[in-house]
């Protein structure tokens, strides 16, 4: 039972992580794009910063649907 | 402080955020810690997408943008030439549009969302430009629309007053006739004859 807490924990962590690894590469690519005036920028923002964030939001959303339920209380 | 310089702080203060639930992902077993998660990896996020994006929509206006195609460079140029016959350099150079956004202003639907249809006929333009090759000879999609002149000039005094123009004024607003038909406003950037006309030299 703990050790299935535990592993739960584990994959929560990493899952989260890897989210926010994610998430802080699409915005430096967002703040990048920035420097910048071009299309190619904006498609750069777009294709590349864009995916990285919605993946690594989307992938926090799916963490809490499947690993996100309430811990009882010790 | 700009609005960009603000974004970037958002963006930075996110980056920030994100980088202590990754450090210590412990903190989300904390009420306050999933407070944290959801504002840094879902909520700040989202609103620093969508901020990207509105920024880059508004970048995309400027006349500097538009010129950043080499192909587009006869028609930067077509703004200087120094004859007020040419109808897009006159404006240009008399700030009867905003010369940051001079392409922009003449070259987009006055309609709801117009700019967004314009901005998606821009992916095309970027697509054309690095994978197919631009079509040439460089044409419109579509006539030019008497709108974008009207949005202006429409209920400008001396437009109104001008006989020529109140004569047909239904037919212009109808678009039956163009503003830039042959005869009446038919000098527009003539990219073909750059060659044989002066420039003005801004000081």
């Amino acid at each position: 039972m703990e050790t299935g807490v535990s592993a739960r924990t584990s994959r929560l962590s990493s899952r989260l992580r890897l989210a926010g690894i994610l998430v802080i590469i699409g915005l430096i690519i967002e703040i990048l794009s920035f420097l910048w005036d071009h299309p190619l920028t904006f498609m750069g923002f777009l294709v590349i910063g864009c995916a990285f964030l919605g993946l690594g939001i989307v992938l926090f959303l799916w963490t809490l649907v499947t690993l996100g339920k309430a811990e009882p209380s010790a | 402080m700009t609005p960009l310089a603000i974004l970037i702080v958002f963006l930075v203060v996110t980056i920030l955020l994100i980088a202590v639930i990754v450090a210590m992902p412990g903190v989300t077993r904390t009420q306050g810690g999933k407070v944290l998660a959801f504002l840094a990896l879902f909520l700040l996020p989202a609103i620093a997408g969508w901020s990207g994006f509105d920024q880059h929509m508004e970048r995309a206006k400027t006349t500097q943008f538009c010129l950043s195609c080499h192909i587009m460079e006869p028609w930067g140029r077509s703004l200087y030439v120094d004859d007020k016959n040419y109808l897009p350099a006159w404006h240009f150079q008399n700030n009867r549009v905003p010369r940051d956004h001079a392409c922009f202003t003449c070259h987009t639907n006055y309609t709801m969302y117009g700019d967004f249809k314009a901005k998606i006929r821009g992916f095309h333009h970027v697509w054309a430009q690095y994978v197919t090759g631009p079509k040439l000879p460089i044409r419109l999609y579509e006539p030019y629309n008497n709108r974008e002149c009207l949005h202006c000039h429409g209920a400008a005094r001396v437009f109104l007053e001008n006989p020529i123009h109140s004569a047909q004024i239904d037919d212009l607003r109808s678009n039956t006739t163009s503003c830039l038909t042959s005869g009446c406003h038919d000098t527009i950037h003539n990219t073909g004859h750059l060659d044989e006309v002066k420039f003005w030299k801004p000081e």
